[in-house]
Order: C-alpha cells, then structure tokens, then sequence
C-alpha cells in the first residue's frame, strides 16, 4: 500500500514525519476528511480567529494531492460587559 | 501452588483470573484450589476470529489466559467501534452466564488463549462459596467502571488525552495480572485496530502517536510499548486508577 502523508498548519507547522499506509488517493481523501474533522473537535471551541487551519496531503514523493483550508474570520467583536 | 493445569504467561504461574480477584479482596486457599480445578477448556484464537458469537446462546463462560480480545460493533458501512478490550484475568462473557444469550461478538485482537467453562460449574462453584459471588459481582461492576469511564474519554477528550488514558489503563490492568515488563507492556496492536478503540481516523491515531513520542512520553516499537515519562502520561490524561478498584478490601 502506498504511503501518505497529512500535514497540518494552524499558525504553527505540524509536519506528518511518519505518514499511513492506505489503499489509494481516494482512502487518503477519505481518511483526511475524517481527520480534520476531528482534529477541529480537538480543538474544543477554541478556534482561534483570523488563522488559517490547513491540512494538506502528500504522496511519498511529496507531491501533494489535496488541500482543505478551514478559513475563520469573525466579522463583528462585541466586547462584553462585566454582567454578560 | 502452581497445581494450576492452566498454562499462564505471568512469571508466577497463578491463573490469571486468581490475579485479578485477589487485587479486588483476598481468597482462601480453598477458594483458589476450587478456581483452579474447574473445568476449564483451553482453546486458542487468531487475530481475528471470533471467541464468542453475537446471537448465541453459550452455556460456557471464558476467562482470557493471555492475548488481547475486543467486543466491537459495526455499522452497515463498516465504520467499527471496539467498545471493551479484554486483557489476561478478564471474565470475557461471565454476564452471559446470567444474561444467557450476548448481545455482540468477542473477537481476538491478537493470538490469544482463552480457558473456557461451564455454567453448570460455576454455579456449583458460587452456591460452595458465596463470597465468590460477590467478587464475581464485583468484577463485572469493574467492568462497568471501565466503560463508563471510556465513554466520557470518547466524549469528552481529545484525541491524545483518550491515546494517553488508554496507555495508562493497559499498564495498570496488565500489571495486575503480572504482564508489564519494567515500564512496557506487550501491545500487539495495529493502527487500524487502535482507531477502532479511540474512534479516530487511522490518521488522527497516526498523529496523536507522532505526538505522544515527541514530548518523550512513550517509545513503541515492535509491538512493545515503552512509557517512558509515566507521571507526564498520567497528567496529560489525567490519569486516576480509582475506577478500577484495585485495592483488595473484605467484599
């Protein structure tokens, strides 16, 4: 089974060093989708605005064969008040 | 006291399910003599062949004798959830002796061995010592216990917090029945198989390994796994063996 890699850049670079053995492109899509939103989850409601969180996926030779780009703005900041 | 006709992987020699019983409250030697002449039937499993069977009606309940063994559910488009992770000592299906029929199917993770035996004799062997009873019941709340706390792991944390907790759960589980080596345990488990417990993708399972090893808190490598940095590992799941009750005390 070829191997992928899933890299991961949220203001900080996270390199895949190791990478998985998978089926083909298609799994590698699939496991992918599963992973961001996962890796998102762990995030626990602490999205930070205004940073991109990519993750982006390569073959063995590096090429890379998919982007998903979760872009956060937050287009109005209401300061809260000391009672809210 | 070797006297046991069950061949056993721990350094001692002792049934591994007198291990586990004996963390939880002391036996007599009467009691232990009886536990070690049931029965039992040694039978041996592969990777992924099925200990016992979803829908049917055993009339024999097993007892892990080494390996590792899984219940997992699946849905109609295969995504997998191993929902319990049976260890040497563990009483895979004593609630079938109650419950008569199991509801889903133990399947081995590894090769593993398994000492199977009759309901007919268990009972006979709980109306000779109601004090096994409780313990047997006390066991199978341990069992409860265990997976209330894997259900708030697979709520509620992370996927390196769950990672971490699991690592801590197995070395304190497999140290009770005398299968940690120093700081490591024999983990024969494959990613895919990993994903299926954490309920992760293998790629997110994949990274929270990367993860784990980077801050020094584990090594795994040819099916052992090393903790290298214990209280780190501890901490990062915040780790607390209570729920499995592993202090013996009159029950």
């Amino acid at each position: 089974m070829p191997r992928y890699y899933f890299h991961v850049r949220n203001g900080q670079v996270r390199d895949d060093r190791e990478g998985v053995d998978l089926e083909d492109d298609q799994e590698a899509w699939h496991q992918a989708t599963l992973a961001c939103g996962e890796m998102l989850r762990d995030l626990a409601g602490s999205l930070p605005a205004d940073v991109e969180w990519r993750m982006s996926g390569t073959d063995a030779e590096g090429r890379t064969l998919f982007e998903i780009h979760v872009q956060a703005e937050r287009l109005r900041t209401t300061a809260r008040t000391k009672e809210g | 006291m070797r006297g046991s006709a069950l061949p056993s992987e721990n350094a001692a020699g002792i049934h591994p399910l007198i291990l586990l019983l004996e963390r939880r409250d002391r036996l007599s030697p009467e009691e232990r003599r009886a536990i070690e002449n049931l029965p039992w039937r040694i039978r041996s499993f592969d990777p992924e062949e099925d200990l016992v069977r979803q829908k049917d009606r055993p009339t024999e309940s097993c007892v892990m004798i080494d390996g590792f063994a899984s219940r997992v559910k699946s849905s109609a488009d295969g995504a997998r959830q191993i929902t319990t992770f049976y260890v040497a000592g563990d009483f895979v299906d004593l609630n079938c002796f109650v419950l008569k029929r199991i509801d889903h199917s133990v399947t081995a993770v590894s090769r593993c061995r398994a000492g199977f035996v009759s309901h007919e004799a268990l009972t006979a062997l709980i109306e000779r010592f109601p004090h096994l009873t409780r313990l047997f019941w006390t066991i199978t709340e341990v069992d409860a216990a265990i997976l209330r706390n894997w259900i708030f792991q697979l709520g509620r944390r992370n996927a390196v917090q769950r990672l971490a907790h699991l690592f801590c759960e197995m070395s304190r589980r497999l140290e009770t029945v005398g299968l940690t080596r120093g700081t490591g345990f024999v983990f024969p488990v494959n990613q895919p198989t990993l994903s299926d417990m954490l309920g992760l993708s293998i790629v997110h399972t994949n990274r929270s390994v990367q993860e784990l090893r980077a801050r020094g808190l584990i090594t795994w490598q040819r099916q052992l796994l090393e903790i290298g940095d214990w209280r780190g590992l501890a901490q990062l799941a915040e780790f607390d063996p209570d729920y499995l009750y592993l202090t013996p005390e009159p029950r």
